[in-house]
């Protein structure tokens, strides 16, 4: 059973469903975050029947190790990251550990957890070393860093609070979870015997749930992406006149609905109701600075680069709202994106983003 | 149930009292408790023949397959009792009326203890619960007693006495942390044409391990005195300065005791000046967990000046 690796999915897949709570609950983006879960789970189910041996390449000890100090090195960034809660780099690593944990379960054939098929002598053996160290390697280095910023002083007792709800403390599950697997990755002696035949179904299981591993690990990436690549889809400007106006003037509503990406989604609603009376025009609503915001967004950032209101000499008031669009996986990339509105002294709209 | 299953679920019990968030203090038993869960540990570690801590090589092949497997438990079981630490910080922050999120773990000492028991006696307690044989049936007993001047009984008693009394000696040697004193006035309150502020003094005696003087109280004054601002609000009712003939001049300040040192006897004095300055002197009396039998004096004072500046305290 590839323990490690189930565990890891599910925490991915409840850090990304609760890493952003302004989810609308029947939202498209819930359903698939909802999917997404599910499909980690499954993933779970199904990659726990399937033991796979680790071939040639895998079998070398220089190469196991080598994946082993990519696995520390992520760790160790993690616990680096700025304090922030569940930000997108230390998802970006939890992924990166996942892709780790799966190449090192199937380097090690699995042995440091519990599997249905009974261990030989020497798999067992190496499963038993690979757990006493590991429980006196985490035992130790929890306890030297809980004495030592106990008694650093208050600043690292502050470091150790914001540890506990960031990177290191995600960092310190993910090795309660797979350090096992791990260090028997790291002791475990270059492999010379060929691994045994394996029947065509057994072939075809592990081709499905490598298959189900890369879309667990590989969709968020993707729609990290897509928040970059995928165009932005804004419907027409909806325009209703307004029943009850100002003496002398004229109202309208004016509505538009902006949308980037996909799953990894923002979604930007410019409603505002303006009034022109052939001087100038105005805006009664949906113009102010607590406008400037997204309406929803779903694991991705949003932050604001220009809020902006102006009436011109010639009576046009107009809006202009930009932000930057980071998903939360991959969060380097960034997606601009500008709603602006424009309406003279007669009502016509000059211009719409 | 045997007697060292009996005494797994006692050390169970005795470390959930330790990490519990109720009682909210330990009031200085904190170090009996330990004491007792040291001494466990090793009756317990006596009655597997250390084996967690042994090589492989000195095992045979039934014993050192239940070494593995205790540390195969041990090891998921530390991930949950360190979740079970984080929590319980939580609930006692928020029974202690404070919101300090996660740095009421990785401030409180009870759960920095706690932790480093639970990460030294895991194993041995899941290798005996999972054994759960007396000395007697023990293969090997008599092969593994690297000590054997000391007798085997009293070996778990000296641990236990050892611990308490590096503790009370640690209590005598480490020196006391400086006066912290904060002072935050508060412009709603005044009296007798005073200003009145927040005082709060702490001292501590070996971060947290060892005792804590706390005292809260308020401070008035007015340009020409500073007074206990408190005590002006007693039965007396009026300005107490200069202190009133027969009235001894004691503020009835609150002194917290730690988890793990007890305070015996407190007290606190005010001194006013003919400057107009108050200076608050409070000790208390702290002692090990042996009856008293190693204690110290820790003082902290503070002195205020006439126009609520704060001198440095000792």
């Amino acid at each position: 059973m590839w323990i490690p690796v189930i565990l890891l999915a599910l925490i991915i897949g409840a850090g990304l469903a609760l890493v952003d709570t302004t989810v609308s609950p029947f939202g498209l983006s819930t359903l698939l975050t909802l999917i997404y879960v599910a499909l980690c789970a499954a993933t779970a189910l199904v990659v726990r029947r399937v033991t796979a041996q680790p071939g040639n390449w895998l079998g070398r000890r220089r190469v196991r190790r080598g994946v082993v100090l990519l696995a520390v090195l992520s760790c160790l960034l993690m616990v680096a990251v700025p304090a922030g809660g569940l930000g997108g780099t230390v998802l970006l690593l939890l992924l990166f550990l996942a892709l780790c944990n799966v190449v090192l379960a199937r380097a090690t054939a699995q042995v440091a957890v519990s599997l249905p098929r009974p261990l030989d002598e020497r798999q067992g053996s190496l499963r038993d070393h690979g757990y006493r160290l590991a429980y006196w390697l985490l035992a130790g280095i929890a306890g030297l860093l809980a004495l030592v910023t106990y008694f650093a002083g208050s600043a690292a007792r502050a470091w150790l609070g914001t540890a506990l709800v960031s990177g290191p403390f995600i960092a310190f599950v993910v090795l309660a979870i797979c350090l096992p697997t791990m260090i028997v990755a790291w002791i475990e002696p270059d492999r010379v015997m060929p691994a045994p035949p394996q029947s065509r179904s057994h072939v075809w299981a592990v081709r499905v749930a490598a298959v189900m591993v890369a879309t667990s690990l590989l969709s968020p990436l993707l729609a990290a992406v897509g928040v970059e690549l995928i165009p932005a889809q804004a419907s027409q400007l909806e325009r209703y006149s307004s029943l009850v106006s100002p003496k002398g003037s004229s109202c309208a509503t004016l509505r538009r609905t902006t949308e980037i990406g996909f799953w990894f989604e923002a979604r930007f609603v410019l409603d505002t109701e303006v009034c022109w009376n052939g001087h100038r025009a105005r805006y009664l609503y949906g113009m102010n600075r607590s406008d400037c915001m997204a309406s929803e967004w779903v694991l991705v950032s949003v932050s604001t680069s220009q809020c902006a209101r102006r009436s011109k000499p010639n009576g046009t008031v107009e809006f202009n709202y930009t932000a930057w669009i980071h998903p939360d996986v991959l969060s380097f990339l960034a997606r601009r994106l500008r709603v602006s509105v424009a309406v003279d002294r007669n009502g016509n709209v000059e211009r719409t983003k | 149930m045997s007697w060292p299953r009996l005494l797994v679920v006692a050390m169970v019990l005795v470390w959930c009292l330790l990490a519990s968030p109720v009682p909210t203090s330990l009031r200085g038993s904190g170090a009996l408790l330990v004491a007792f869960l040291v001494a466990t540990g090793v009756t317990l570690g006596q009655n597997s023949q250390w084996r967690v801590w042994r090589r492989t090589s000195q095992l045979d092949e039934r014993e050192g397959q239940a070494r593995d497997h205790a540390y195969r438990l041990a090891f998921r079981a530390m991930g949950i009792g360190i979740f079970v630490l984080v929590v319980t910080a939580f609930i006692a922050d928020v029974l202690h009326g404070q919101v300090r999120g996660p740095l009421a773990f990785a401030d409180g000492p009870r759960y920095l203890i706690a932790a480093l028991l639970l990460f030294g006696l895991l194993p041995t307690v899941i290798l005996t619960w999972t054994e759960a044989r007396s000395p007697a049936e023990s293969p090997s007993a008599t092969t593994s007693n690297r000590l054997p001047r000391i007798p085997t009984a009293v070996r778990p008693a000296l641990a236990g006495v050892l611990v308490l009394g590096l503790w009370g000696a640690a209590l005598w040697l480490v020196p006391a942390g400086t006066v912290r004193a904060i002072v935050v006035p508060s412009p709603n309150l005044s009296m007798s044409g005073g200003t009145c502020g927040a005082v709060q003094i702490s001292r501590q005696l070996g971060d947290g391990l060892g005792a804590a003087l706390n005292i809260s109280t308020n401070i008035c004054w007015n340009g020409r005195h500073a007074w206990d601002g408190d005590r002006s609000l007693g039965p007396a009712g009026k300005y107490p300065f200069p202190p009133v003939e027969g009235n001894p001049p004691t503020c009835s300040l609150g002194i917290d005791s730690s988890d793990f040192e007890p305070i015996s006897s407190e007290s606190c004095t005010e001194e006013h000046y003919p400057s107009g300055e108050l200076r608050i002197v409070a000790q208390a009396r702290v002692s090990s967990g042996i009856d008293g039998w190693l204690s110290r004096t820790i003082r902290a004072s503070i002195a205020i000046t006439a126009k609520g500046k704060v001198l440095k305290g000792d």
